[in-house]
C-alpha cells in the first residue's frame, strides 16, 4: 500500500512551482522515495503528509525565486527584510494549514483564523518598518496576504474548511476576494509599519 | 585567494565523494544528515547542490527512475576537479587555523 502512497497533491504542485524546470521531476522523485520508503512506513500517513509539507516549505525558504523577485528597493538592511518576508509568508501558510486541520479535526471555527492572520501581517510589518522603511512594511504584509489568499486558501480548500459554497465559486468573485485580502494586508502593513517607524525613531532618540 | 567553502558545502561535497557513483538527491541528504548528526531540510541540500554545480564543483546527469519514485528520474552528482581543489583548500585553511593548538582545547571557558 505504501509503495503507491502519494503525498498531498497540492504540496507536490507547489514544490514543482518552486523548482527550476530541469529539477521538476528528479527532486519530487527524491521526496516521494523518502516519503514512501522511510517516513510513511515509520510514522503513518498524517505525520508523513506533514513531513512532506514541511519539506516543501523548506524548498520555499531556499528558493531562488523569492531571492530574485524581492525588489531591490525594499531598503537596508536588505537581508533582514527578506528574512522577515520569508518568515511572514511561512508563518501565514503554516497558520492556515493548522487552522484548516484543526477545523476538520475538531470544532474549531475556520473563520476565527482571520484575526490570527492579521496579527501575523501586523507583526511582520512592524518589524520591517522598524528595521527598514514604511514601503518595506507594506510590501511584506501585502506579500503575506497574497500568499494567504492564494496558496493558504488553496490548502484550506483542499483540506475542506476553506471551500466556499457552490454559488460563490466564480472566478471573478474569487479574484475579488484575493484582491480584497491583499488590500487588507497592505492596510495592516501601513499601520504596523507606522508603529515600527515611530518606535524606531523613538528608540533612536 | 578564492572564497573558502562553508562547512555545509563541504558536507555536501564530501557526501558526493563518499557515495561514489550513487550520489543522488535522497542518498546525499541521508549521508549529510548522518554525518552532521542532525535533521537537514531537503531544500537546503538541493540549494547547495545547485550552487556547487553552478560554481563548477559538481556535474550531474539524469538516470531513469524506479517504481517507488513513480518513474521519476534520479539526478546523480559527480565531483569535478575544481571541487576537489576547493575541498583541499578548505581543509588546508582549517589545518592552518588549528596549527599550534592541541585538540580538544582545554582550560577555563
Amino acid at each position: 500500500m505504501t509503495s503507491s502512497a502519494m503525498p498531498p497533491r497540492w504540496a507536490e504542485r507547489l514544490l514543482r512551482l518552486l523548482l527550476a524546470p530541469e529539477d521538476r521531476e528528479a527532486v519530487p522523485g527524491d521526496l516521494l522515495e523518502e516519503y514512501r520508503e522511510s517516513v510513511r512506513p515509520a510514522r503513518g500517513r498524517r505525520v508523513a503528509d506533514f513531513w512532506y509539507v514541511t519539506q516543501v516549505l523548506g524548498f520555499a525558504w531556499h528558493s531562488d525565486w523569492l531571492r530574485t523577485h524581492v525588489p531591490p528597493t525594499l531598503g537596508e538592511p536588505m537581508m533582514t527584510v527578506r528574512r522577515v518576508l520569508y518568515l511572514a509568508i511561512a508563518g501565514t501558510l503554516l497558520f492556515d494549514l493548522l487552522a484548516a486541520i484543526a477545523t476538520r479535526a475538531s470544532g474549531f471555527h475556520y473563520g476565527w483564523r482571520g484575526p490570527g492572520s492579521i496579527l501575523i501581517y501586523a507583526i511582520a510589518a512592524y518589524i520591517a518598518g522598524r528595521i527598514a522603511n514604511l514601503k518595506s512594511a507594506i510590501l511584506v504584509a501585502a506579500s503575506a496576504a497574497v500568499a494567504d489568499a492564494t496558496v493558504g486558501w488553496a490548502m484550506a480548500w483542499a483540506i475542506g474548511p476553506g471551500r466556499p459554497p457552490a454559488e460563490f465559486q466564480h472566478l471573478p468573485l474569487l479574484v475579488g476576494i484575493v484582491i480584497g485580502i491583499t488590500l487588507t494586508g497592505a492596510s495592516v502593513g501601513l499601520v504596523g509599519g507606522l508603529f515600527g517607524r515611530l518606535h524606531s525613531r523613538y528608540a533612536a532618540g | 585567494m578564492p572564497d573558502v567553502l562553508g562547512s555545509f558545502e563541504q558536507a555536501v561535497l564530501l557526501a558526493v565523494v563518499r557515495l561514489h557513483g550513487e550520489a543522488y538527491g535522497r542518498a546525499i541528504l541521508k549521508e549529510v544528515q548522518a554525518r552532521l548528526n542532525r535533521d537537514v531540510a531537503a531544500g537546503a541540500v538541493h540549494a547547495t547542490l545547485v550552487r556547487l554545480e553552478q560554481k563548477g564543483f559538481l556535474s550531474s546527469r539524469l538516470a531513469s527512475g524506479t517504481e517507488v519514485r513513480a518513474g521519476r528520474p534520479r539526478r546523480y552528482y559527480e565531483l569535478q576537479p575544481s571541487g576537489r581543489v576547493a575541498l583541499n583548500e578548505a581543509r588546508a585553511v582549517v589545518d592552518s587555523l588549528w596549527r599550534g593548538f592541541k585538540w580538544p582545547l582545554r582550560g577555563p571557558a
